[in-house]
Protein backbone atom coordinates (compact mmCIF):
# COMPACT_ATOMS: atom_id res chain seq x y z
CA UNK A 1 0.00 0.00 0.00
CA UNK A 2 1.31 3.56 -1.03
CA UNK A 3 1.66 6.02 2.22
CA UNK A 4 2.70 9.16 1.91
CA UNK A 5 4.38 10.48 5.28
CA UNK A 6 5.97 13.78 6.08
CA UNK A 7 9.13 13.21 8.43
CA UNK A 8 10.98 15.90 9.91
CA UNK A 9 9.58 18.55 6.65
CA UNK A 10 10.19 16.14 4.11
CA UNK A 11 7.28 14.00 2.41
CA UNK A 12 8.21 10.26 1.71
CA UNK A 13 6.18 8.24 -0.35
CA UNK A 14 6.36 4.61 0.25
CA UNK A 15 5.17 1.41 -0.63
CA UNK A 16 4.54 -0.79 2.46
CA UNK A 17 2.95 -3.98 3.34
CA UNK A 18 -0.20 -3.07 5.83
CA UNK A 19 1.35 -4.71 9.25
CA UNK A 20 4.66 -2.13 9.08
CA UNK A 21 5.07 -0.65 12.24
CA UNK A 22 5.80 3.13 11.96
CA UNK A 23 8.58 2.53 13.79
CA UNK A 24 10.35 0.22 11.54
CA UNK A 25 9.14 2.49 8.86
CA UNK A 26 11.10 5.00 10.32
CA UNK A 27 14.36 2.82 10.86
CA UNK A 28 14.38 0.31 7.97
CA UNK A 29 12.56 2.17 4.67
CA UNK A 30 13.78 5.84 6.11
CA UNK A 31 16.68 4.82 7.36
CA UNK A 32 16.90 6.93 10.38
CA UNK A 33 17.67 4.36 13.32
CA UNK A 34 17.55 7.14 16.07
CA UNK A 35 14.37 5.80 17.00
CA UNK A 36 14.50 2.66 19.05
CA UNK A 37 12.59 0.28 19.69
CA UNK A 38 12.98 -1.06 23.18
CA UNK A 39 10.63 -3.73 24.71
CA UNK A 40 8.26 -3.80 21.12
CA UNK A 41 5.46 -4.28 23.31
CA UNK A 42 4.19 -1.08 23.82
CA UNK A 43 5.85 0.27 27.58
CA UNK A 44 9.16 1.46 27.24
CA UNK A 45 9.18 4.64 25.28
CA UNK A 46 12.36 4.07 23.29
CA UNK A 47 9.94 4.25 20.04
CA UNK A 48 8.63 7.54 20.90
CA UNK A 49 8.26 10.10 17.79
CA UNK A 50 5.58 12.71 17.87
CA UNK A 51 2.83 12.54 14.95
CA UNK A 52 0.93 15.75 14.19
CA UNK A 53 2.80 17.11 17.12
CA UNK A 54 1.84 14.58 20.07
CA UNK A 55 4.20 11.92 21.26
CA UNK A 56 2.86 8.33 21.14
CA UNK A 57 5.24 5.04 20.88
CA UNK A 58 5.78 4.57 17.17
CA UNK A 59 6.27 0.37 17.77
CA UNK A 60 2.45 0.25 18.31
CA UNK A 61 1.17 2.55 15.22
CA UNK A 62 0.66 1.00 11.83
CA UNK A 63 2.51 3.61 9.03
CA UNK A 64 -0.60 3.19 7.26
CA UNK A 65 -2.23 5.07 10.67
CA UNK A 66 0.25 7.89 10.01
CA UNK A 67 -0.21 7.93 6.09
CA UNK A 68 -0.95 11.71 5.28
CA UNK A 69 0.19 12.67 8.96
CA UNK A 70 3.25 14.88 10.09
CA UNK A 71 6.08 12.75 11.76
CA UNK A 72 8.92 14.10 13.82
CA UNK A 73 11.90 12.14 15.18
CA UNK A 74 15.21 12.46 17.11
CA UNK A 75 17.09 13.27 13.79
CA UNK A 76 14.63 16.91 13.04
CA UNK A 77 17.51 18.73 12.68
CA UNK A 78 15.89 21.96 12.00
CA UNK A 79 13.58 22.12 15.13
CA UNK A 80 15.54 24.82 17.61
CA UNK A 81 13.87 23.74 20.67
CA UNK A 82 14.88 19.60 20.01
CA UNK A 83 18.87 21.20 19.35
CA UNK A 84 18.20 22.85 23.19
CA UNK A 85 16.49 19.69 24.74
CA UNK A 86 19.48 17.48 23.18
CA UNK A 87 22.37 19.94 24.61
CA UNK A 88 20.54 19.97 28.12
CA UNK A 89 20.54 16.30 28.21
CA UNK A 90 24.38 16.42 27.14
CA UNK A 91 24.97 19.02 30.03
CA UNK A 92 23.48 17.60 32.77
CA UNK A 93 24.15 13.85 31.83
CA UNK A 94 20.61 13.01 31.61
CA UNK A 95 21.54 10.00 29.76
CA UNK A 96 23.52 6.53 30.37
CA UNK A 97 23.55 3.80 28.15
CA UNK A 98 21.85 6.19 25.89
CA UNK A 99 19.07 3.94 24.67
CA UNK A 100 16.09 5.44 25.96
CA UNK A 101 17.75 8.63 25.23
CA UNK A 102 15.64 9.54 21.90
CA UNK A 103 12.33 8.80 23.63
CA UNK A 104 12.92 10.91 26.21
CA UNK A 105 14.23 13.58 23.97
CA UNK A 106 11.02 13.41 22.21
CA UNK A 107 8.67 12.95 24.95
CA UNK A 108 10.56 16.39 26.72
CA UNK A 109 10.07 18.36 23.44
CA UNK A 110 6.52 17.27 23.81
CA UNK A 111 6.00 18.51 27.65
CA UNK A 112 7.90 21.33 27.06
CA UNK A 113 6.06 23.04 23.83
CA UNK A 114 2.79 22.44 26.15
CA UNK A 115 4.16 23.59 29.34
CA UNK A 116 7.08 26.34 29.42
CA UNK A 117 7.72 26.30 33.09
CA UNK A 118 7.29 22.56 34.28
CA UNK A 119 7.20 21.35 37.75
CA UNK A 120 8.52 18.62 38.74
CA UNK A 121 5.34 16.62 39.15
CA UNK A 122 4.38 17.84 36.09
CA UNK A 123 7.59 16.53 33.96
CA UNK A 124 7.16 13.14 36.74
CA UNK A 125 3.46 12.35 34.75
CA UNK A 126 4.32 13.05 31.75
CA UNK A 127 7.24 10.89 31.74
CA UNK A 128 4.96 7.50 32.65
CA UNK A 129 5.67 6.11 29.56
CA UNK A 130 9.23 6.50 29.20
CA UNK A 131 11.36 3.76 31.07
CA UNK A 132 15.23 4.25 31.79
CA UNK A 133 17.35 1.36 33.22
CA UNK A 134 20.12 3.40 33.94
CA UNK A 135 19.78 7.00 35.21
CA UNK A 136 17.63 7.00 38.05
CA UNK A 137 15.61 10.12 36.36
CA UNK A 138 16.90 12.59 38.62
CA UNK A 139 19.03 13.65 35.57
CA UNK A 140 17.06 13.55 33.58
CA UNK A 141 14.50 15.63 35.31
CA UNK A 142 17.38 18.07 35.82
CA UNK A 143 18.02 17.82 31.81
CA UNK A 144 14.08 18.78 31.22
CA UNK A 145 14.16 21.63 33.68
CA UNK A 146 17.28 23.31 32.02
CA UNK A 147 15.97 22.72 28.76
CA UNK A 148 12.87 25.04 29.99
CA UNK A 149 15.06 27.68 31.31
CA UNK A 150 17.41 27.80 28.07
CA UNK A 151 14.04 28.22 25.88
CA UNK A 152 12.47 30.35 27.96
CA UNK A 153 15.86 32.18 28.20
CA UNK A 154 15.83 32.17 24.14
CA UNK A 155 12.61 33.73 24.06
CA UNK A 156 13.63 37.10 26.25
CA UNK A 157 16.75 37.37 23.94
CA UNK A 158 14.55 37.01 20.51
CA UNK A 159 11.99 39.86 22.59
CA UNK B 1 7.85 -7.97 15.62
CA UNK B 2 5.20 -8.26 13.29
CA UNK B 3 1.46 -8.97 13.02
CA UNK B 4 0.34 -11.56 11.00
CA UNK B 5 -0.59 -10.62 7.33
CA UNK B 6 -3.84 -8.60 6.87
CA UNK B 7 -5.87 -6.67 5.00
CA UNK B 8 -6.31 -3.05 5.61
CA UNK B 9 -9.31 -0.74 4.87
CA UNK B 10 -9.91 2.61 5.98
CA UNK B 11 -13.29 3.84 5.46
CA UNK B 12 -14.58 7.81 5.28
CA UNK B 13 -17.79 7.08 7.09
CA UNK B 14 -19.65 5.11 9.36
CA UNK B 15 -21.89 3.54 6.64
CA UNK B 16 -19.29 2.35 4.59
CA UNK B 17 -17.57 1.03 7.86
CA UNK B 18 -20.70 -1.31 8.49
CA UNK B 19 -21.40 -2.35 5.04
CA UNK B 20 -17.48 -3.79 4.63
CA UNK B 21 -18.17 -5.87 8.22
CA UNK B 22 -21.49 -6.85 7.22
CA UNK B 23 -19.49 -8.46 3.97
CA UNK B 24 -16.10 -9.76 6.10
CA UNK B 25 -17.14 -11.61 9.47
CA UNK B 26 -13.99 -12.12 10.29
CA UNK B 27 -12.48 -8.35 9.94
CA UNK B 28 -11.29 -6.48 12.99
CA UNK B 29 -12.23 -2.65 13.13
CA UNK B 30 -8.76 -0.72 14.44
CA UNK B 31 -8.92 2.56 16.57
CA UNK B 32 -6.33 3.64 18.79
CA UNK B 33 -4.69 -0.02 17.96
CA UNK B 34 -3.17 0.66 22.03
CA UNK B 35 -5.16 -2.72 22.60
CA UNK B 36 -5.22 -4.27 19.64
CA UNK B 37 -1.76 -4.25 17.71
CA UNK B 38 0.29 -5.14 20.74
CA UNK B 39 -1.95 -8.50 20.83
CA UNK B 40 -1.39 -8.64 16.94
CA UNK B 41 2.23 -8.41 17.34
CA UNK B 42 2.62 -11.01 20.28
CA UNK B 43 0.73 -13.01 17.47
CA UNK B 44 -1.93 -13.90 20.39
CA UNK B 45 -4.36 -13.13 17.49
CA UNK B 46 -4.58 -12.59 13.41
CA UNK B 47 -7.10 -11.22 11.75
CA UNK B 48 -8.05 -10.93 7.64
CA UNK B 49 -8.71 -7.38 7.49
CA UNK B 50 -8.65 -4.30 9.42
CA UNK B 51 -10.83 -2.14 8.94
CA UNK B 52 -9.21 1.32 10.53
CA UNK B 53 -12.24 3.90 11.43
CA UNK B 54 -9.24 6.62 12.70
CA UNK B 55 -10.11 8.12 9.33
CA UNK B 56 -14.18 8.96 9.76
CA UNK B 57 -14.65 12.56 10.19
CA UNK B 58 -16.24 13.96 13.08
CA UNK B 59 -16.16 10.13 15.08
CA UNK B 60 -13.98 11.87 17.72
CA UNK B 61 -15.74 14.73 18.27
CA UNK B 62 -16.76 15.80 22.32
CA UNK B 63 -19.57 17.78 22.59
CA UNK B 64 -21.89 19.48 25.49
CA UNK B 65 -25.47 19.76 23.68
CA UNK B 66 -27.36 20.92 26.34
CA UNK B 67 -27.65 18.63 29.14
CA UNK B 68 -25.83 15.70 27.35
CA UNK B 69 -22.41 14.90 27.01
CA UNK B 70 -21.82 13.24 23.34
CA UNK B 71 -18.45 11.27 23.04
CA UNK B 72 -17.47 10.46 19.99
CA UNK B 73 -15.87 6.47 20.02
CA UNK B 74 -12.56 7.28 18.42
CA UNK B 75 -12.12 10.77 21.26
CA UNK B 76 -8.58 9.98 22.34
CA UNK B 77 -8.15 9.30 25.72
CA UNK B 78 -6.00 12.29 26.77
CA UNK B 79 -8.40 14.31 24.59
CA UNK B 80 -10.95 13.34 27.38
CA UNK B 81 -8.33 14.14 30.29
CA UNK B 82 -7.63 17.37 28.85
CA UNK B 83 -11.11 18.53 27.98
CA UNK B 84 -11.95 21.66 30.04
CA UNK B 85 -15.65 20.95 30.32
CA UNK B 86 -15.76 17.23 31.51
CA UNK B 87 -13.75 18.21 33.96
CA UNK B 88 -15.84 20.96 34.86
CA UNK B 89 -19.18 18.65 34.81
CA UNK B 90 -18.26 15.17 34.74
CA UNK B 91 -14.63 15.05 37.17
CA UNK B 92 -15.04 10.97 37.44
CA UNK B 93 -14.22 11.22 33.56
CA UNK B 94 -10.98 13.28 33.70
CA UNK B 95 -9.79 11.60 36.54
CA UNK B 96 -10.26 8.24 35.21
CA UNK B 97 -8.92 9.43 31.83
CA UNK B 98 -5.65 10.93 33.45
CA UNK B 99 -4.93 7.73 35.19
CA UNK B 100 -4.90 5.07 31.74
CA UNK B 101 -1.91 3.71 30.82
CA UNK B 102 0.92 6.99 30.21
CA UNK B 103 0.15 9.73 28.19
CA UNK B 104 1.97 8.59 25.13
CA UNK B 105 -0.65 5.49 24.70
CA UNK B 106 -3.29 7.90 26.31
CA UNK B 107 -2.56 10.19 22.83
CA UNK B 108 -3.63 7.31 20.43
CA UNK B 109 -6.00 5.40 22.73
CA UNK B 110 -9.75 5.99 22.41
CA UNK B 111 -12.74 5.70 24.63
CA UNK B 112 -14.60 3.13 21.93
CA UNK B 113 -11.63 1.02 22.57
CA UNK B 114 -11.52 1.25 25.73
CA UNK B 115 -14.99 0.33 26.18
CA UNK B 116 -15.67 -2.39 23.23
CA UNK B 117 -11.41 -4.18 24.09
CA UNK B 118 -13.68 -5.89 27.03
CA UNK B 119 -10.72 -6.32 29.59
CA UNK B 120 -12.07 -6.01 33.01
CA UNK B 121 -8.54 -3.59 34.34
CA UNK B 122 -9.34 -1.47 31.68
CA UNK B 123 -11.01 1.82 33.50
CA UNK B 124 -13.23 3.81 31.38
CA UNK B 125 -15.94 1.10 31.63
CA UNK B 126 -16.36 1.43 35.80
CA UNK B 127 -17.16 5.08 34.74
CA UNK B 128 -19.49 4.31 32.15
CA UNK B 129 -21.47 2.69 35.05
CA UNK B 130 -20.99 5.06 37.50
CA UNK B 131 -22.88 7.59 34.98
CA UNK B 132 -25.60 5.68 33.30
CA UNK B 133 -23.78 6.10 30.17
CA UNK B 134 -25.41 4.91 26.83
CA UNK B 135 -24.01 3.60 24.40
CA UNK B 136 -24.51 4.34 20.04
CA UNK B 137 -24.50 0.83 18.58
CA UNK B 138 -24.66 1.41 14.67
CA UNK B 139 -24.39 -1.45 11.81
CA UNK B 140 -25.55 -2.56 8.42
CA UNK B 141 -28.62 -3.14 8.90
CA UNK B 142 -29.68 -1.41 12.46
CA UNK B 143 -29.07 1.25 14.89
CA UNK B 144 -29.68 0.94 18.61
CA UNK B 145 -29.01 2.06 22.05
CA UNK B 146 -27.43 0.20 24.64
CA UNK B 147 -26.90 0.70 28.85
CA UNK B 148 -23.74 0.53 29.96
CA UNK B 149 -24.91 -1.87 32.82
CA UNK B 150 -26.47 -3.86 29.31
CA UNK B 151 -22.92 -3.65 27.70
CA UNK B 152 -20.25 -5.28 29.94
CA UNK B 153 -20.67 -9.40 29.67
CA UNK B 154 -18.03 -11.46 30.51
CA UNK B 155 -13.89 -11.31 29.45
CA UNK B 156 -13.56 -9.61 26.46
CA UNK B 157 -17.21 -9.48 26.18
CA UNK B 158 -19.34 -7.29 25.39
CA UNK B 159 -23.05 -6.46 24.12
CA UNK B 160 -21.95 -6.09 20.58
CA UNK B 161 -22.94 -8.43 17.93
CA UNK B 162 -20.80 -9.12 14.87
CA UNK B 163 -20.55 -6.15 12.39
CA UNK B 164 -21.59 -3.40 15.00
CA UNK B 165 -19.45 -0.44 15.51
CA UNK B 166 -19.49 1.81 18.57
CA UNK B 167 -20.30 5.33 17.27
CA UNK B 168 -21.39 7.00 20.52
CA UNK B 169 -21.32 7.47 24.29
CA UNK B 170 -24.25 9.82 25.72
CA UNK B 171 -23.96 10.77 29.36
CA UNK B 172 -26.90 12.75 30.98
CA UNK B 173 -25.22 16.12 33.25
CA UNK B 174 -27.58 16.21 36.47
CA UNK B 175 -25.69 18.15 38.17
CA UNK B 176 -23.65 14.89 40.13
CA UNK B 177 -19.92 15.01 40.79
CA UNK B 178 -17.76 12.31 41.55
CA UNK B 179 -14.17 10.86 41.28
CA UNK B 180 -12.35 7.98 40.22
CA UNK B 181 -10.02 6.18 42.70
CA UNK B 182 -6.95 3.86 41.01
CA UNK B 183 -4.37 1.63 42.83
CA UNK B 184 -1.68 0.25 40.42
CA UNK B 185 1.85 -0.94 40.83
CA UNK B 186 4.07 1.47 38.93
CA UNK B 187 3.85 4.93 36.72
CA UNK B 188 1.57 3.93 33.55
CA UNK B 189 0.24 0.27 34.38
CA UNK B 190 -3.34 -0.93 34.79
CA UNK B 191 -5.06 -0.85 37.41
CA UNK B 192 -4.92 -3.50 40.81
CA UNK B 193 -8.32 -2.02 41.66
CA UNK B 194 -10.25 1.01 40.95
CA UNK B 195 -13.89 2.20 41.78
CA UNK B 196 -15.73 5.09 40.29
CA UNK B 197 -18.51 7.08 42.48
CA UNK B 198 -20.57 9.66 41.14
CA UNK B 199 -22.71 11.22 43.61
CA UNK B 200 -26.03 13.79 43.39
CA UNK B 201 -26.15 15.30 46.29
CA UNK B 202 -28.81 17.74 47.89
CA UNK B 203 -27.18 19.46 51.24
CA UNK B 204 -26.13 15.82 53.03
CA UNK B 205 -28.68 13.96 51.20
CA UNK B 206 -28.18 11.76 48.47
CA UNK B 207 -30.22 11.74 45.79
CA UNK B 208 -28.68 9.67 43.34
CA UNK B 209 -25.45 7.32 43.25
CA UNK B 210 -23.68 5.51 40.96
CA UNK B 211 -20.79 3.12 41.82
CA UNK B 212 -18.52 1.05 39.09
CA UNK B 213 -15.93 -1.59 40.07
CA UNK B 214 -12.62 -1.99 37.98
CA UNK B 215 -11.05 -5.06 38.16
CA UNK B 216 -13.03 -7.05 40.75
CA UNK B 217 -14.39 -9.50 38.52
CA UNK B 218 -14.72 -11.19 34.90
CA UNK B 219 -15.49 -7.68 33.54
CA UNK B 220 -16.40 -3.50 35.17
CA UNK B 221 -19.37 -4.54 37.77
CA UNK B 222 -21.99 -1.57 38.54
CA UNK B 223 -22.20 -1.86 42.34
CA UNK B 224 -26.22 -1.64 42.62
CA UNK B 225 -26.95 -2.86 45.90
CA UNK B 226 -24.39 -0.26 47.29
CA UNK B 227 -26.00 2.31 45.06
CA UNK B 228 -29.10 1.93 46.22
CA UNK B 229 -28.34 1.81 50.21
CA UNK B 230 -27.18 5.80 49.67
CA UNK B 231 -29.68 6.91 47.79
CA UNK B 232 -31.80 9.03 49.77
CA UNK B 233 -29.61 8.60 52.79
CA UNK B 234 -27.22 11.10 54.58
CA UNK B 235 -23.64 11.06 53.70
CA UNK B 236 -22.54 10.26 57.31
CA UNK B 237 -19.43 7.89 58.22
CA UNK B 238 -22.21 5.05 58.82
CA UNK B 239 -23.71 4.96 55.66
CA UNK B 240 -20.47 5.45 54.05
CA UNK B 241 -19.09 2.23 55.51
CA UNK B 242 -22.03 -0.36 55.56
CA UNK B 243 -22.25 0.91 51.69
CA UNK B 244 -18.33 -0.03 51.26
CA UNK B 245 -19.33 -3.45 53.16
CA UNK B 246 -22.06 -3.86 50.09
CA UNK B 247 -19.54 -3.67 47.60
CA UNK B 248 -18.15 -6.82 48.79
CA UNK B 249 -21.07 -8.95 47.52
CA UNK B 250 -20.41 -7.59 44.10
CA UNK B 251 -16.60 -8.42 43.74
CA UNK B 252 -15.50 -11.11 42.84
CA UNK B 253 -12.07 -10.98 43.90
CA UNK B 254 -9.42 -14.11 43.37
CA UNK B 255 -5.61 -14.33 44.90
CA UNK B 256 -3.64 -13.77 42.20
CA UNK B 257 -0.11 -11.51 41.42
CA UNK B 258 -1.85 -8.51 42.92
CA UNK B 259 -2.61 -9.88 46.07
CA UNK B 260 -4.78 -11.74 47.96
CA UNK B 261 -8.59 -12.20 48.21
CA UNK B 262 -8.67 -10.31 51.94
CA UNK B 263 -5.92 -7.80 51.04
CA UNK B 264 -8.17 -6.38 47.46
CA UNK B 265 -11.52 -6.52 49.77
CA UNK B 266 -9.64 -4.21 52.65
CA UNK B 267 -8.26 -2.49 49.19
CA UNK B 268 -11.67 -1.83 47.62
CA UNK B 269 -13.44 -0.83 51.14
CA UNK B 270 -10.26 1.72 51.30
CA UNK B 271 -10.32 3.06 48.34
CA UNK B 272 -14.33 3.93 48.09
CA UNK B 273 -14.40 6.18 51.27
CA UNK B 274 -11.35 7.53 49.74
CA UNK B 275 -13.47 8.68 46.67
CA UNK B 276 -16.63 9.73 48.41
CA UNK B 277 -14.87 11.93 50.68
CA UNK B 278 -13.07 13.46 48.26
CA UNK B 279 -16.24 14.65 46.62
CA UNK B 280 -16.88 18.29 46.54
CA UNK B 281 -19.76 18.65 48.97
CA UNK B 282 -19.34 15.93 51.16
CA UNK B 283 -17.82 16.89 54.30
CA UNK B 284 -15.10 15.06 55.33
C1 LIG C 1 1.23 -0.62 28.49
C2 LIG C 1 -0.26 -0.39 28.44
C3 LIG C 1 -0.91 0.07 29.57
C4 LIG C 1 -2.29 0.29 29.54
N1 LIG C 1 -2.90 0.73 30.67
C5 LIG C 1 -4.23 0.94 30.66
C6 LIG C 1 -4.90 1.41 31.83
O1 LIG C 1 -4.30 1.68 32.86
N2 LIG C 1 -6.25 1.57 31.76
C7 LIG C 1 -6.97 1.33 30.63
O2 LIG C 1 -8.17 1.50 30.64
N3 LIG C 1 -6.35 0.90 29.50
C8 LIG C 1 -5.02 0.70 29.50
N4 LIG C 1 -4.40 0.27 28.35
C9 LIG C 1 -5.22 0.04 27.14
C10 LIG C 1 -5.30 1.32 26.31
O3 LIG C 1 -5.90 2.34 27.07
C11 LIG C 1 -6.05 1.16 25.02
O4 LIG C 1 -5.91 2.35 24.34
C12 LIG C 1 -7.51 0.89 25.04
O5 LIG C 1 -7.83 -0.22 25.82
C13 LIG C 1 -8.01 0.56 23.65
O6 LIG C 1 -8.25 1.67 22.92
P1 LIG C 1 -7.74 1.77 21.42
O7 LIG C 1 -8.44 2.91 20.81
O8 LIG C 1 -6.30 1.76 21.37
O9 LIG C 1 -8.40 0.43 20.81
P2 LIG C 1 -7.87 -0.65 19.78
O10 LIG C 1 -6.66 -1.30 20.28
O11 LIG C 1 -7.81 -0.06 18.43
O12 LIG C 1 -9.11 -1.66 19.85
C14 LIG C 1 -9.38 -2.44 20.99
C15 LIG C 1 -10.54 -3.39 20.70
O13 LIG C 1 -11.77 -2.70 20.59
C16 LIG C 1 -12.36 -2.87 19.32
N5 LIG C 1 -12.92 -1.57 18.95
C17 LIG C 1 -12.26 -0.38 19.01
N6 LIG C 1 -13.08 0.64 18.71
C18 LIG C 1 -14.30 0.09 18.44
C19 LIG C 1 -15.57 0.64 18.08
N7 LIG C 1 -15.75 1.98 17.95
N8 LIG C 1 -16.60 -0.21 17.87
C20 LIG C 1 -16.43 -1.55 18.03
N9 LIG C 1 -15.26 -2.13 18.38
C21 LIG C 1 -14.20 -1.31 18.58
C22 LIG C 1 -11.24 -3.36 18.41
O14 LIG C 1 -11.72 -4.15 17.36
C23 LIG C 1 -10.39 -4.15 19.38
O15 LIG C 1 -10.92 -5.42 19.58
C24 LIG C 1 -3.03 0.04 28.34
C25 LIG C 1 -2.37 -0.39 27.20
C26 LIG C 1 -1.00 -0.62 27.24
C27 LIG C 1 -0.32 -1.11 26.01
S1 LIG D 1 9.75 -0.06 21.87
FE1 LIG D 1 7.89 1.00 21.70
S2 LIG D 1 7.29 1.22 23.74
FE2 LIG D 1 9.11 0.03 23.93
S1 LIG E 1 20.26 5.83 29.76
FE1 LIG E 1 20.27 3.67 29.69
S2 LIG E 1 18.15 3.22 29.58
FE2 LIG E 1 18.15 5.33 29.96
Amino acid sequence: MMVNIKVNGKEYKKDVEPRTLLATFIRDDLEMTGTHIGCDTTNCGACTVLMDGKAVKSCTVLAVQADGHEVETIENESDKELSIVKDSFVEENGLQCGFCTPGMIMTSLYMLRKNKNPSDDYIKSNLAGNLCRCTGYVSIINSIKKASEKINGEKVVAK
Amino acid sequence: MFPDKFEYYAPKSIEEAAKFLNGHEDAKILAGGQSLIPLLKLRFTSVPEIVDIGRIRGLDEIKLRGNTLEIGAMARTGEIADNVSIRGKFPVLSEAAGHIADPLIRNMGTIGGDLCHGDPANDFPAVMLALDAEFEISSADRKRTVKAEDFFLDTFATALEPGEILTKIKIQDTGSSGRYMKYKKYAGDFSILGIAVNLLLDGKEVKKCGIGLTNCGATALKAKEAEKFLEGKEISDENIAKAAELLLKVADFMDDDNGSVKFKEKLLKYLFVKAVKGIGGVHK
